[in-house]
């Protein structure tokens, strides 16, 4: 059986604590890398049951465990091409925050959508 | 009020998997995967890092690109950054952060990127932030 702890402070040997609420609110609820160019894949993810193509550079994140609301912290970064990039060509931002999903974007220098090689998506927040 | 005093914390079932409840209380989430595995805060001026988590050095590959390489290595090469700066010193030209992709920049131990101007130049005298999770050896 497994063991369950309930406490409000982690204090280490060397005496420095924490309360448990910052090991909970600071911990990342969700992240993932995935390659944005092709039929779209993940690399490696937590809390993300799926990635959506919605079009040229714009994806959905679905979360496997929801958000507790909208209001949570996104950062978005991407890379355009596999190795030796040689010019900075694209943007990256995210939008439409739902408690189960987010979009995340990315554009080159028209603003027109462009596809990406690797997305970084890093989620802070409540989870539900 | 309740304190657990310990210098590690290991899962009973499964030693790399602790779960904590959600915040809402509908949900539990591993602690390990949701917990920073290595941040830094850099400074290109000098260069070097102002403050770090679980990076043992930094390696100044050209204007504008840089190696951190982890005291701790992930277990594949595929985890997520996120990184934000400002560029010293007019703060007004955007920043772009370029991550390489290919297996001999990004590794397990070490990741390698490069900071750029919002006109394509290179860019030095950085800021860089960085936020890095992902799954530890």
């Amino acid at each position: 059986m497994a063991g369950k702890i309930i406490a409000d402070t982690l204090e280490s040997g060397a005496g420095a604590d924490i309360a448990t609420n910052y090991v909970v609110f600071g911990s990342a609820k969700s992240w993932g890398n995935f390659n944005g160019q092709g039929t779209v894949a993940t690399n490696e993810t937590f809390n993300v049951s799926s990635i959506t193509d919605l079009g040229t550079g714009n994806y959905q994140v679905n979360f496997a465990n929801a958000l507790l609301n909208g209001n949570y912290s996104a950062n978005v970064t991407g890379a355009y091409t596999d190795s030796g990039l040689t010019s900075c060509s694209s943007t990256t931002t995210c939008r439409s925050h739902t408690t189960t999903s987010m979009r995340a974007t990315s554009a080159g220098t028209s603003n027109s959508g462009v596809d990406m090689v690797r997305m970084c998506v890093l989620i802070h927040g409540e989870l539900a | 009020m309740s304190t657990i005093i310990a210098d590690n914390l290991t899962g009973k079932t499964s030693a790399g998997d602790i779960t904590v409840t959600s915040e809402g209380g509908a949900a539990t989430q591993s602690l390990q995967q949701g917990l920073a595995k290595a941040w830094f805060k850099f400074d290109q001026t000098v260069p070097s890092n102002y403050s770090s988590f679980n990076v043992s050095s930094v390696s100044d590959d050209a204007i504008g690109v840089y190696t951190q390489n982890w005291t701790n290595s992930f277990s594949d090469v595929h985890y997520p950054m996120g990184m934000v700066g400002d560029s010293y010193p007019n703060h007004s030209h955007p920043a772009c952060y370029i991550f390489y992709n290919d297996s001999s920049s990004q590794t397990a131990s070490s990741c390698k990127y490069d900071s750029r101007g919002g006109t394509n130049g290179t860019a030095y005298d950085q800021t860089n932030l960085c936020n890095v999770h992902g799954d530890l050896a």
